[in-house]
C-alpha cells in the first residue's frame, strides 16, 4: 500500500506519518502542498511514469493549492480520478463540504486525529480490518 | 484530545514552534485588515485564516486545549470575514487583535504552567458573530432514540451502506426552528442529505410539502449513511450538532459485516490497477527551510571555533613541513580557506532578518497612536538586513522603548502638525544598512524636535547637572542628557513611554550589545537616534596584553588607544587625584589603574641594586620621591590602553602587549558571574585559557569615579572657557605620505589595524596583491587603486598597511610612510570640485594634507574586493 500525505506543516505530516507506520503503513510519500501532491501524482520525469499511490490523505487548508484544489484536479484526471481521498480538516463550510462529497472521498479525517481517529477512519475507507487492540 | 503518545516531546516543541511562526505571521495580517477595512482582499483574510487555523490544529495536537479553544472562536470570526457575513468594522479588528495577545500570552506562559484565562477574549469574538436570533435551541436528543428506531430500520441496507465505508447517524429536526425559522423546507433538507450520502429512514413523508409543516407538528427524524462525522454533518444540514445521533450499526441488531469490508481493499485495488506502477520517480522538492535549535549551532560554531585553534595551532608544523614537501603548503592553504568558509558560513546560521522585530514595532505603533489620537506611519528601510540571533533578541527591548518614545514625544497631534504646515500622518522612519562587520540603525521622526534649552533645564531641575554645567555646554551636549540616568521629561508619567525606564537604559542595553548610541535633533524638524551594532557578539577581535606571567584580551570595541611609556615616564606623568592615579591626556585627564592591582596580584619590582625581584609595597604608583624612584628602572616600559567607558575614558596599565586576535568569546558560568572584571573567556593556540577584560566591570570594581576626575578637569581648564570651543572634539589622525609630497590623514578611529610590510612579503598573482596575515590571505590595494592620486613612490621604501575597521572583506590598503599622529581641531577646506575618497584638505605642520573619506574608501575596497574574490573562485 502506497500512501501519499499531503499537509503544509512538517509536524503534522511526521504526526500522520509515525502514526500510518504503527499501523503497519511504511510506504508513504509526503507532499508539502496540493502542487507538490500533483506533481507527484503526475508528473513523468525523464519518461519514467510517475509512482502509483493507493490513498491520498490531504490536508485541507493549504496555502496555493489547496486539499479542494487537489481532489478536484484529481477527480478530473482520467488516469487518478478513482483514486482514493481522505480529506483531513477541522472546519469547513456546508458549501466546501458538499463540494468534496460531490466529488467524492473516502473518509473525513479530523484534526487534531490521534491513531485511534486515523484507524477508526483507515478502517471506514476499507484500507484496515477493524482490529479490538486498536 | 488524549493521546498524547502520538507526540515525541520534540515534535510537540516543534508545534509549538510552529504555532509561534504562525502568530508572528498573523499579526501583519490583522494590521493590514484593519488599514484597508472594507476593501479587503481576499487573500488577506485567507492567510490570516490559514494561521490561526494552523494554530488550533497545532494546539490539537500539543494538547493546548484552551489554547485550540481561543483559535477557534478566532477561526469562526474570520471565517465569518470570509464569508462576508461580517463587514471589517469597528469593534472588529481590535476583538481579532485582543485575541492574538492572549493567545501569545498564552503560548508564552507555557513554560510557567499558568494558563492565563481567555474567557473574555472569547466572549468578544463570539459576540461579534452570535446570531441576533436569540439562545440556540438546545436540543434534547432522545436517549431512546435507538430502541425506538430500531426495527423500523432495513437490515440490509444499513449492511450495504457501512460496507461502503459510512457511517449511520440519526437526526431529530424541530419543524419550528429547522424549517419555518430559517425559512427551509423538508424538499432543501433532502437535497442536502443527497448531496452527502443517502436518506435511510424517515418517519415522514418525503414527498411532503414544505406547507405541511406546522408549529404544531411534532419533530421529525432522520436516519442517514455519510461517511461525516456528526460535526460535519450538523453543518451541512444546519442544525446543532447535539441532535445528531451517531448509531452503532451493533446496536441497531444487525450483525458485523466483515466479509464485505474484507473485500474492499480488492475493489480499490481494482480501480488503482489502471495506471502503471514504476518505482523510481521518488523526487521529492527542495524544502527552502528546515527548522534547527539554536543550542546545536551554538555548539556547532563553539566547535568551528575550535577548529580555527587547532588550525592555528597546526599551523608552525605544517610550515616546517613544507620545506621538505611542497604539497604541504598546498594542504594548508586549503585547510585554511575551508575552515574559515566553515566558520563564516556557521555563523550566517544564526543571523535574523531585522524586519523580524518590525511587526512588534508596526503594533506598537498603531495601538499608541491610537490610544493617543496621532497618526502615526511606520516606514522601515534595509528590513532584509540580517544580525545574529542574539544581538536581534538584545535590540527587541531598547528598540521597543525606543518607538514608543518616538510616537510619544516625536510625533504631533494631527491638529497640530497641520497648524506648523506638515501632513497631518507623522512619519517614523527605521533605516538599517550593514558595512562590513557593523551594522548601522537610525529611528528618526518628522516631530518637533528636543528643544536644547528645555532639557538642560529639565536636568538642572532633577539635580542631575548644575546649572553653570549646563550652560557651558553645546545643544548637542544638552541633547545628550537623555542619557543620563533619572532623566525623563514626561511630566505626567504616561502608561506608555514612561515606564520608568529612559534613555539611560537604552544605552546601556546597547553598550550591552558593545554597540554605541547617539542623538541628534533639529528643532521643528525631527530627531535621530543612530545606533552602531557588531553583526555578531560571538566573534570579537581583541588586543592580547599580558601583566606578569598572565595574559588577558581586551575586545578592541572597548579601546579607544595604547601607548607606550619609557622607563620612568610613568612616574612622572602620574599624579595623585583624590583617591586615583591621573595623567595628562590629549588636553584632559586620564585616570589611570594598574591591572596587577586591579585584580589584586602580588606585584613586584625589579629592584637594580640588589638584581633581585622584590615585593611591592607601595599601591599608589604617583609618589613624592618623583625622580629618584628606585623602581623606575625596575618597571620598564608600559603600556596604557585607554578604555572607553560610556563617555569617560580610562587607562589601564599593563606591562606587555602581544599580537591581536580574533577570540570566539564563551561566557563566563554562573557561578563566575559576580567577577565583574571580566566578561568572558577565550582560547588561544599557545597560552590555553585567557581572560576577557571588561572596560565597564574594571571601571567599577576601581571605583572610578569620573566626576571628580571631570571637576579637576575643569578646575585646571579654568577660565579658558573662551577658547573652548576651539578645543572642542579634536580628532585624532594618522599622517602617512604614499609619494614625495603627497600626504594624507585618516582619523585614528576608523582603522583597525597598521602593519609594517616590505615589499617582499607582498604575493602577486595577475593583477591581485595579496599578504599572508595571521593565516589568512589578505588582499592588498594600492592606494592608487581606490582613490585617484599618482601611484605609489614610496619614501625610502618604507611601506605599510592600514586595515580600515569594519570591513567585511579581509583587505588592507598599502600606504608609503607612516609619519605621524596629531590631534587635530581645525576644519577642512573641501574642494570645489570633490574627489572621490578625499574629503578635504588642511594645512598640518607646512604640508598639505588630503584627508581620505574612509566611507568611500570601505566601500571601493570592499567591491574591489568582491571581483578578487569572484576572480579566484572561477
Amino acid at each position: 500500500m502506497k500512501f501519499l500525505i499531503v499537509d503544509d506543516k512538517a509536524a503534522v505530516r511526521s504526526t500522520m506519518v509515525g502514526i500510518l507506520a504503527r499501523l503497519g503503513f511504511d510506504d508513504v510519500t509526503e507532499a508539502v502542498d496540493g502542487s507538490d501532491a500533483w506533481f507527484k501524482l503526475k508528473a513523468e520525469f525523464e519518461g519514467v511514469k510517475p509512482e502509483t499511490f493507493d490513498l491520498v490523505i490531504s490536508d485541507m487548508e493549504m496555502p496555493g493549492m489547496s486539499g479542494l484544489d487537489l481532489l478536484r484536479a484529481v477527480r478530473g484526471d482520467r488516469n487518478l480520478k478513482e483514486i482514493p481521498f481522505i480529506m483531513v480538516t477541522s472546519i469547513n463550510t456546508k458549501e466546501t463540504i458538499l463540494a468534496i462529497m460531490k466529488l467524492g472521498i473516502k473518509a473525513y479525517i479530523i484534526k487534531p486525529f490521534t491513531k485511534e481517529s486515523v484507524a477508526a477512519k483507515l478502517v471506514q475507507a476499507g484500507f484496515l480490518k477493524k482490529n479490538p487492540d486498536l | 484530545m488524549g493521546d498524547s503518545q502520538d507526540l515525541t516531546p520534540g515534535s510537540a516543541r516543534e508545534f509549538i514552534a510552529d504555532i509561534r511562526d504562525d502568530l508572528e505571521m498573523l499579526e501583519p495580517d490583522l494590521l493590514a485588515m484593519e488599514v484597508l477595512g472594507c476593501n479587503v482582499s481576499r487573500e488577506l483574510v485567507n492567510n490570516a485564516f490559514r494561521a490561526v487555523h494552523s494554530i488550533k490544529g497545532g494546539a490539537g495536537f500539543s494538547g493546548l486545549t484552551h489554547l485550540g479553544d481561543l483559535a477557534n472562536s478566532m477561526e469562526n470570526v474570520l471565517m465569518a470575514l470570509r464569508e462576508k457575513k461580517l463587514s471589517l468594522t469597528f469593534p472588529v479588528p481590535d476583538v481579532l487583535l485582543a485575541g492574538l495577545d492572549r493567545m501569545k500570552s498564552m503560548v508564552a506562559a507555557l513554560d510557567s504552567g499558568i494558563q492565563p484565562s481567555h474567557e473574555k477574549e472569547k466572549r468578544a469574538l463570539e459576540s461579534l458573530i452570535s446570531s441576533p436570533g436569540g439562545p440556540v435551541y438546545p436540543g434534547p436528543s432522545d436517549p431512546f432514540l435507538v430502541d425506538r428506531l430500531g426495527h423500523l430500520l432495513d437490515p440490509g441496507g444499513l449492511r450495504k451502506a457501512v460496507a461502503g465505508g459510512k457511517l449511520i447517524h440519526a437526526v431529530e429536526l424541530d419543524p419550528q426552528q429547522d424549517f419555518l425559522e430559517k425559512n427551509r423546507s423538508v424538499r432543501d433538507l433532502l437535497t442536502d442529505i443527497e448531496g452527502i450520502g443517502e436518506l435511510v429512514f424517515a418517519d415522514f413523508d418525503p414527498a411532503m410539502a414544505p406547507g405541511g409543516l406546522g408549529p404544531g407538528h411534532g419533530p421529525l427524524t432522520v436516519v442517514i449513511a455519510t461517511i461525516l462525522d456528526p460535526g460535519f454533518l450538523a453543518q451541512v444540514l444546519e442544525v446543532d450538532s447535539s441532535r445528531i445521533i451517531p448509531l452503532d450499526p451493533a446496536d441497531i441488531e444487525f450483525q458485523e459485516p466483515s466479509p464485505q469490508v474484507a473485500e474492499v481493499p480488492g475493489a480499490t485495488g481494482e480501480a488503482m490497477a489502471d495506471p502503471p506502477s514504476p518505482a523510481g520517480l521518488s523526487m521529492a522538492l527542495p524544502v527552502s527551510t528546515i527548522r534547527v535549535n539554536v543550542e546545536l549551532i551554538t555548539r556547532l560554531m563553539n566547535l568551528a571555533g575550535e577548529l580555527v585553534l587547532s588550525r592555528n595551532q597546526l599551523r608552525p608544523l605544517m610550515e616546517r613541513l613544507a620545506v621538505q614537501d611542497a604539497g604541504a603548503s598546498q594542504v594548508m592553504q586549503s585547510v585554511n580557506t575551508v575552515t574559515s568558509q566553515l566558520q563564516e558560513d556557521i555563523m550566517r546560521l544564526r543571523m535574523q532578518p531585522f524586519g523580524k522585530l518590525v511587526s512588534r514595532f508596526r503594533r506598537i505603533v498603531r495601538d499608541l497612536a491610537k490610544k493617543l489620537g496621532k497618526e502615526v506611519d511606520l516606514v522601515v528601510e534595509g528590513g532584509e538586513v540580517e544580525l545574529d540571533k542574539s544581538v536581534l533578541e538584545g535590540l527587541a527591548n531598547p528598540f521597543t522603548h525606543l518607538v514608543r518614545n518616538f510616537v510619544d514625544h516625536g510625533i504631533e497631534t494631527p491638529d497640530f502638525r497641520t497648524g506648523a504646515g506638515k501632513p497631518a500622518r507623522g512619519t517614523i522612519l527605521i533605516s538599517v544598512h550593514q558595512q562590513g562587520g557593523q551594522v548601522h540603525i537610525f529611528i528618526q521622526d518628522d516631530g518637533p524636535g528636543i528643544d536644547p534649552d528645555t532639557i538642560g533645564a529639565v536636568a538642572v531641575d532633577k539635580g542631575l547637572a548644575t546649572r553653570g554645567a549646563v550652560l557651558s555646554m553645546t545643544d548637542k551636549e544638552k541633547i545628550n542628557l537623555v542619557f543620563t540616568p533619572g532623566f525623563s521629561t514626561s511630566e505626567t508619567i504616561t502608561d506608555l513611554s514612561g515606564r520608568g525606564v529612559g534613555m539611560d537604559v537604552v544605552k546601556t542595553n546597547i553598550e550591552n550589545l558593545k554597540g554605541r548610541i547617539g542623538i541628534e535633533s533639529t528643532p521643528g524638524q525631527g530627531t535621530r537616534v543612530d545606533i552602531t551594532i557588531p553583526l555578531t557578539l560571538a566573534i570579537v577581535s581583541a588586543q592580547i596584553v599580558g601583566t606578569g606571567r598572565l595574559r588577558f584580551a581586551i575586545p578592541h570595541m572597548q579601546m579607544q588607544e595604547v601607548f607606550h611609556l619609557k622607563p620612568g615616564e610613568l612616574q612622572s606623568s602620574v599624579e595623585r587625584v583624590g583617591r586615583f592615579d591621573v595623567m595628562d591626556f590629549r588636553g584632559g585627564l586620564l585616570p589611570v589603574v594598574r591591572l596587577r592591582t586591579l585584580l589584586e596580584m602580588e606585584t613586584s619590582y625589579f629592584d637594580s641594586r640588589i638584581r633581585k625581584e622584590q615585593r611591592e609595597r607601595r599601591s599608589a604608583i604617583s609618589g613624592s620621591r618623583r625622580g629618584q624612584d628606585r623602581r623606575k628602572q625596575a618597571w620598564g616600559g608600559i603600556f596604557v590602553i585607554v578604555l572607553k567607558r560610556g563617555g569617560n575614558r580610562f587607562g589601564l596599565l599593563v606591562e606587555s602587549l602581544f599580537d591581536t586576535e580574533e577570540i570566539v568569546v564563551t561566557s563566563l558560568g554562573p557561578g563566575l558571574s559576580t567577577c565583574t572584571c571580566f566578561s568572558g573567556s577565550t582560547f588561544i593556540g599557545d597560552r590555553g585559557v585567557v581572560m576577557i577584560l571588561d572596560a565597564l566591570g574594571m571601571a567599577d570594581h576601581a571605583g572610578l569615579d569620573f566626576e571628580t576626575v571631570t571637576r579637576e578637569e575643569k578646575r585646571r581648564r579654568g577660565g579658558k572657557d573662551g577658547e573652548e570651543k576651539q578645543r572642542l572634539c579634536p580628532v585624532n589622525l594618522m599622517l602617512f605620505s604614499f609619494a614625495p609630497d603627497e600626504y594624507f590623514a585618516v582619523p585614528l578611529g576608523t582603522l583597525a589595524r597598521l602593519e609594517a610590510i616590505r615589499a617582499k612579503d607582498i604575493h602577486t598573482v595577475g593583477q591581485q596583491r595579496s599578504m599572508e596575515h595571521r593565516g589568512r590571505t589578505m588582499s592588498l590595494f594600492f592606494l592608487d587603486e581606490i582613490i585617484p592620486v599618482a601611484p605609489c613612490d614610496p619614501i625610502g621604501g618604507q611601506m605599510h598597511v592600514i586595515v580600515p575597521r569594519g570591513l567585511a572583506a579581509c583587505a588592507g590598503i598599502v600606504v608609503g610612510l607612516v609619519m605621524d599622529t596629531v590631534a587635530f581641531c581645525d576644519s577642512l577646506n573641501t574642494d570645489p570640485a570633490p574627489v572621490r575618497g578625499i574629503r578635504g584638505t588642511a594645512l598640518i605642520g607646512n604640508r598639505q594634507v588630503r584627508f581620505l573619506d574612509m566611507e568611500q574608501v570601505s566601500t571601493r575596497m570592499e567591491t574591489l574586493a568582491g571581483t578578487a574574490g569572484s576572480m579566484v573562485g572561477d
